[in-house]
């Protein structure tokens, strides 16, 4: 932040796009992650406090539109939002914290310890990219395969997020770490639909526990066409610790990271399907 | 540097910044010193401020972040001689030792009592999870945040 | 005893409440000028290493730094940074700046600059050459012949006599023994042995530390700083940098905390040189990673503890070997350690016992003052093998404590054997609320009722009983002024140490009850080496008890006075007067306190009505408490969810009930957060991998329990107005009762702390 020569808050989406494709500029949401960058490398802040209309949640039917400037207390506080994302918006920090954090910000950043995009990757969501070139929509795996700042790259805006809970109806969101106001240790998030009592979709998503939020197909695959139960749950979670590299976390042991992913893939998809 | 302008507690200030100034640092640097800084890394919450009526983190935010907007600390809620009932309410349940993070604590507490006019223990636990206090244990600050509520709501009704 | 008293044990609204609550200016931060130079400490980043060569030239040279300090321009004056009495038990094994550097975090150099910006750019522009040494971070190891020497200066010494052997990274040694007890535990039918490890912790007071060096235009240094020890400070200031302590005054203002941390000089000598030396203001202030890294902790610890019992339960014997990690310094080593047996060993009384205490350097950060202060560690090992025993005895946990523990009347040997560096002394336990700590405690967990496993979460609950000590009898002295107004207010000047705990409020209920007024009437200033009399500091538990005592023997020398005037106003005899809410009854004419300070102001015999009064205490008495803890495990993961916690404690007299409960929760807290979340987690160089609260973790509001404070009262008839201390006593209970709470949910015994949700799992797998 030493190096920045210039701080500007565009009145539209159009002009903070404009901005943005200056490589020496940053956006600036909620705030968390930029004011204490140490990054010599920028030079204009584009503070979108002004863009209003990014600070929409928008839930007709089934299909339920966040603004990329909504904030996780606001997530928290929306009625008619389903409960696995107000329990994810929840987890996130502290209260000042959500009061500021912004499901863009959240995906955008691009560190392990984001939490909601874990859910939003259980769900299906997709990211909405504004750009000069016009409006793009991506799949949140897809945004984040690579990296967000990649997604990004070129002046682009994430603007809002989509998502259509009733096509993974049974999903649920553990956030695990050491103490309620902490960096996670490891997220869990799923998302199943199940017809004529067997998994015809499965999303099961881990983050924290790797470099960046991401699926587990091994996991997934472990569950489709199984009856939801202890076995096929047994199965996707080892599947899952099979297949994962947990990152280094000075933390805890890598053993432990590995029991955590068994132990909480397992409940996470208990707790989607719900009582038997 | 950047040029900024804002309210704090009512005073309008002008002023230019470096880019990294936080608002904290401005605030202190400006005679306000109920705004303390216990880590200045976004972890003690001991610097929250009410921005546009939003309680924040002001090591978090940056000076001309908060450029065109509103700012209340502490001294705003009230004085010695006309406290404010949460102020009351505190030093009287015994929730105010050392009173680093007080101030800070008290206007988290009015953010609470806004959105929850009768809170119970777990809308005050939420809502106050971001100030650290190692003097008190929270007990009597919980305890503080719900006898405030009830005079404040009977205050209303006068 | 029945306690009529008008002001004692009332909730009286604390003297700087309002004022905190209000936001007012009351911080050293909120304190500093204008034109204050920014103070900056360079450390070290090796554990072990020799400074071959320090160039501060151009550091020197950088427009606006006015100061650059190192071992090469400053006196070599060796000192303890532990603020204790003089001649102090910890070794002298310090200097400002050293030609080595100890630990990660060890002082290296420091700058005074005109913004942090530049202090920051300067420490970046001294230029250091290390030789690099084997560090060595066992305390066991440390102490066996072959490992570094860390304190291999030919001049650390102890200037009182006392075992000390740096030579071997000894620094500090402690034994003592009573009966025999290898002889008592061959006869003992049950016999429980264990090695328990406590962990490094921080204090994390909110507000770090902080100090603010000025010169007066009389050539005087104004300290104004956040300590609990302000004559230390000016004592050993004086003596680091070589000026008399008539030159210095050192002012407490309002502080953020400090729990044992600010019991040190740190900042204080650092800050008084480069005001020294550039003429100006400096302040200096620890960010919170030097305040994790850089100030002072609590001494981790190994311990291994047998206790011995005949089978109709009662303790016959008890061995404790405690090795204590005093890191890089030996500040608070052998205080600490005697602690660790005088607070713990006498708690069941019995005729055997060995005592072996060695405080080991190690080049890890320093290990300090901090609240329980030895008895956080030792109680650990024992509270828990009661539980190991009372399993093998087929007894309940409680019934086997109930029947072993002291009580009123009651002595033991180790009072007399363990002092704090000098001999102890011999005391008879006067007031014990214990075994109604105990039932009442019992009472609200719901002990006896069995806890269920449901799925895959167990839950059980655990029990530890303490106890403490109210100041050290013979070796610490707190000195009170009262002086009257025309009003008929007091000026209280007192040279103890409000950090937040209330003492100015506490003892001026304590002055206000012994004249008879009202509390508002009495105006407390404290903490100021010019102006208010001497006191040790806020340590020790020692403010309500002893300092306590001199306000109450200063307010009575002042009430007799009152008395002594307003006969002669009235030509009565004095023995009939007393003092009521400010008003003289007893005699022909309504007089107040008002009234005879306007006279003996003004009108005849004038003079000033005010007196001072010491006080040392002659013994110890000990605070005691019982904490019971409900915990839930998850068998999956190991994570401990605590879900009740009950301290129920007896401190004599709650001067102020909300006060004495505040401290009680305040210390629960942290004690709960020491057994579950706290650790330093070091690389394999001695670096500490977590120094913030993002990965230090403390409870914040969302974690707590359902917390139960119960206040037995006693009467300690010693104590003022029947008061003992209760600031540390409860930050002991959780490392034991919830360890075994844990044991009764799902059988394992976790015996280091602390219990995370990976230490768990893995005892649950084995």
């Amino acid at each position: 932040m030493i190096n920045v020569e210039k701080f500007v808050r565009p009145a539209s989406v159009e002009a903070a796009v404009a901005l943005l494709q200056a490589p020496d500029s940053v956006a600036l949401a909620g705030g968390t992650g930029v004011s204490l960058s140490k990054d010599p490398n920028v030079r204009t802040v584009v503070d979108l406090s002004d863009l209003h209309d990014l600070k929409r949640i928008e839930a007709p039917a089934d299909r339920i539109r966040l603004g990329a400037l909504v904030t996780m207390t606001q997530l928290r506080r929306s009625s008619g939002l389903p409960a696995v994302l107000v329990e994810a918006a929840r987890s996130v920090g502290s209260t000042p914290l959500r009061n500021v954090i912004t499901v863009g910000g959240e995906l955008a950043r691009g560190v392990y310890w984001n939490d909601l995009p874990v859910l939003l990757l259980a769900l299906d969501a997709v990211v909405e990219l504004t750009s000069g070139a016009g409006v793009e929509r991506v799949p949140v795996a897809a945004f984040l395969a690579d990296h967000p700042k990649r997604a990004l790259a070129g002046g682009k805006l994430l603007t809002a997020v989509e998502l259509s809970p009733a096509a993974l109806p049974k999903a649920s969101f553990i956030k695990y770490a050491r103490t309620l106001v902490d960096y996670a240790l490891c997220d869990v998030a799923c998302g199943l639909r199940v017809e004529d009592g067997v998994i015809r979709e499965a999303r099961v998503a881990l983050g924290a526990i790797v470099p960046l939020a991401r699926r587990v197909p091994e996991a997934e695959q472990a569950l489709l066409g199984a009856v939801p139960g202890a076995e096929a749950f047994e199965r996707a979670a080892k599947a899952a610790v099979a297949a994962v590299e947990p990152r280094p976390d000075f933390r805890v042991s890598r053993e432990y990271q590995r029991q955590l992913v068994e132990a909480l893939v397992r409940r996470a998809l208990e707790a989607a399907v719900g009582p038997a | 540097m950047i040029p900024i302008q804002m309210e704090i507690n009512g005073q309008t200030i002008e002023m230019e910044v470096a880019p990294d100034l936080s608002l904290l640092d401005l605030l202190r640097a400006v005679g306000v010193a109920s705004v303390k800084k216990g880590c200045g890394e976004g972890d003690c919450g001991a610097c929250g401020v009410l921005l546009d009526g939003v309680y924040v983190k002001s090591c978090l935010i940056l000076a001309a972040q908060a450029s065109g907007r509103h700012v209340e600390t502490v001294e705003s809620l009230g004085n010695v001689e006309h406290p404010h009932p949460l102020q009351t309410a505190f030093v009287d349940a015994g929730a105010v030792q050392c009173g680093f993070c007080i101030p800070s604590m008290l206007l988290a507490a009015k953010s609470v009592i806004e959105e929850h006019p009768e809170p119970n223990d777990e809308e005050i636990r939420e809502g106050l999870d971001g100030n650290l206090c190692r003097c008190t244990g929270y007990v009597k600050q919980i305890e503080a945040v719900k006898t405030a509520a009830r005079v404040m709501k009977e205050e209303d009704h006068e | 005893m029945s306690n009529s008293f008008s002001q004692v044990g009332t909730n009286v609204r604390k003297v700087d409440g309002m004022a905190l609550a209000t936001g007012g200016s009351l911080f050293v931060a909120d304190l500093a000028p204008e034109n204050a130079l920014c103070g900056r400490i360079l450390t070290s980043p090796h554990a072990h290493a020799r400074i071959k060569r320090i160039d501060v030239s151009k550091a020197e040279a950088l427009e606006g730094v006015f100061a650059v300090l190192y071992h090469g321009n400053v006196p070599r004056v060796l000192h303890t940074t532990a603020g204790q009495g003089f001649p102090e038990p910890s070794p002298y094994d310090t200097v400002m700046f050293d030609d080595k550097v100890r630990y990660v975090g060890d002082r290296v150099a420091a700058v005074a600059a005109e913004t942090p910006e530049l202090a920051e750019q300067a420490l970046s522009l001294i230029e250091v050459e290390y030789e690099l040494l084997e560090p060595v971070f066992d305390p066991v190891q440390a102490i066996k012949p072959g490992a570094p020497i860390i304190h291999d200066e030919p001049d650390a010494h102890v200037v009182i006599p006392v075992h000390y052997e740096p030579q071997r990274n000894l620094a500090a040694l402690v034994e003592t023994r009573v009966g025999d007890v290898d002889g008592a535990l061959a006869k003992c039918d049950v016999v429980v042995s264990g090695t328990y490890v406590t962990q490094y912790a921080q204090h994390c007071p909110i507000e770090p530390h902080i100090t603010l060096a000025e010169l007066d235009p009389y050539g005087r240094v104004r300290i104004t700083t956040s300590t609990q020890v302000p004559w230390h400070v000016r004592r050993i200031v004086a003596q680091c940098c070589q000026i008399p302590v008539r030159r210095i005054r050192v002012v407490k203002p309002r502080i953020g905390g400090g729990f044992g941390a600010k019991q040190e000089v740190l900042l204080e000598d650092v800050a008084t040189m480069l005001c020294l030396r550039s003429g100006q203001p400096v302040l200096l202030e620890y960010t919170r990673k030097d305040e994790f890294v850089s100030s002072r902790t609590r001494h981790p610890s190994v311990c291994t503890t047998t206790l011995g019992f005949s089978k109709d339960g009662k303790v016959q014997a008890i061995r404790m070997h405690m090795v204590l990690n005093t890191g890089a310094y030996g500040s608070h080593a052998l205080t600490v350690g005697s602690n660790c047996g005088s607070k713990v060993l006498p708690m069941y009384p019995c005729d055997h016992i060995e005592f072996k205490m060695e405080g080991a350097y190690t080049n890890l950060p320093v290990g300090g003052a901090y609240r329980g202060y030895g008895a956080t560690q030792a109680v650990f090992s024992v509270e828990c093998l009661i539980d190991e025993a009372a399993a093998k005895l087929g007894r309940d946990p409680l019934e086997l404590r109930v029947q072993n523990h002291i009580r009123s009347g009651q002595g033991s040997p180790i009072f007399k054997a363990l002092g704090e560096g000098t001999e102890g002394v011999e005391m008879t336990i006067g007031s014990c609320g214990l075994p109604e700590c105990i039932s009442r405690g019992a009472e609200a967990i719901g002990w006896g009722r069995p806890r269920q496993k449901s799925g895959r979460r167990a839950r059980g609950v655990g029990m530890a009983i303490l106890m403490q000590g109210s100041s050290i009898p013979y070796v610490d002295m707190g000195a009170a002024t009262l002086k009257l107004n025309e009003d008929g207010s007091f000026n209280l000047l007192i040279g103890a140490t409000d950090l937040g705990t209330g003492s100015d409020t506490v003892l001026a209920q304590i002055a206000a009850e012994a004249i008879g007024v009202d509390t508002e009437m009495i105006i407390p200033l404290s903490s100021d080496t010019d102006v208010t009399p001497f006191d040790v500091g806020a340590y020790a538990s020692s403010t309500t008890y002893l300092s306590g005592n001199a306000v109450r023997k200063a307010a009575l020398l002042v009430r007799h006075q009152i008395l002594e005037v307003a006969a002669e106003m009235q030509k009565c005899d004095q023995e009939k007067l007393t003092i009521e809410d400010g008003r003289i009854l007893g005699g022909p004419m309504e007089l107040t306190c008002s009234a005879v300070a306007l006279h003996s102001l003004y009108s005849h015999n004038q003079k000033q009505i005010m007196a001072t009064a010491s006080h040392i205490s002659e013994k110890s008495p000990p605070p005691f408490a019982a904490h019971f803890a409900e915990v839930e495990v998850d068998l999956d993961t190991g994570f401990v969810k605590l879900l009740k916690y009950v301290s129920a404690v007896d401190c004599g007299t709650t001067i102020h009930p909300k006060l004495a409960e505040g401290q009680t929760e305040g210390a629960t807290m942290n004690g709960i957060s020491y057994a579950l979340t706290e650790e330093y987690l070091f690389n394999e160089k001695g670096r500490m991998l977590n120094p913030s609260f993002g990965h230090y973790k403390i409870f914040t509001t969302a974690d707590m329990p359902e917390m139960v404070t119960i206040m037995v009262p006693t009467y300690e008839t010693t104590g003022p107005y029947g008061a003992k201390s209760v600031s540390e006593i409860s930050i002991n209970g959780a490392l034991p009762a919830i360890s075994n709470a844990i044991r009764d949910a799902c059988g394992v015994r976790l015996t280091q702390g602390p219990f995370t949700p990976e230490r768990v799992a893995k005892a649950l797998r084995e």
